[in-house]
């Protein structure tokens, strides 16, 4: 079945609606069930971003291309360069706490003890790809006016 | 590359959000390749000069 012919705001629209509505039951859920909602809607964002990609003019594109390449490296560089001041005392529990709660457990067990390593490794590298995604999303756009 | 695309629109009594229209892309990336700052594909191109009924090089020139 094909695709209704939307156009790329509204498929961006969907997937970030459909993204974070689902990662707040899974924050509601939490454990194994609200491991899978989250896993449900990590595919979710993926498919309708696809679909708004399809509908995208080359224009955006290509100023999606060039933040990705350009703002997603520098943001990934910087988050390593930040990741010793993130392992300081206290800084950690501090700044990524509240993401170790939404991993623990209903019954108040512990999170996996893999989850430092998860908030450091994935959640902390993304996060700062996002951040140099936006800033040189907003610099290409200022720049073809 | 510089081109000709505001004159022609000017002259059709087009605006931006019209001829952004006919070629199925946002305004603002008819105003970003009227202004120089950003080159269309070749596809587009071609497109831009089937909607003045022109050839691509009576609209793009090289700078």
């Amino acid at each position: 079945m094909a695709a209704p012919k939307l156009s790329a705001r509204s498929w961006r629209i969907i997937a970030a609606l459909g993204f974070w509505a689902l990662v707040a039951v899974a924050a509601l859920l939490r454990g194994t069930a609200g491991l899978v909602l989250a896993y449900v809607a990590g595919v979710w964002l993926i498919v309708f971003s696809l679909l708004a990609w399809r509908r995208q003019d080359e224009y955006v594109r290509a100023a999606q291309k060039f933040s990705w390449i350009f703002g997603g490296l520098l943001g990934l560089l910087a988050s390593l360069a930040l990741l010793p001041a993130l392992l300081q005392p206290g800084v950690l529990v501090s700044l990524l706490g509240w993401i170790g709660d939404l991993l623990r457990a209903p019954d108040g067990s512990p999170p996996d003890p893999a989850a430092p390593a998860f908030l450091l490794g994935a959640v902390w590298i993304v996060a700062g790809q996002l951040v140099g995604f936006l800033v040189c999303w907003v610099g290409w756009h200022i720049a073809k006016r | 590359m510089k081109n000709r695309i505001r004159v022609l629109r000017a002259e059709k009594g087009w605006t931006q959000a019209d001829l952004a229209n006919a070629l199925d892309v946002s305004r603002n990336s008819v105003n970003a390749i009227e202004n120089g700052k950003y080159d269309p594909s070749l596809p587009l191109a071609f497109k831009i000069a089937d909607v003045f009924g022109m050839r691509i090089e009576e609209i793009f020139q090289k700078e």
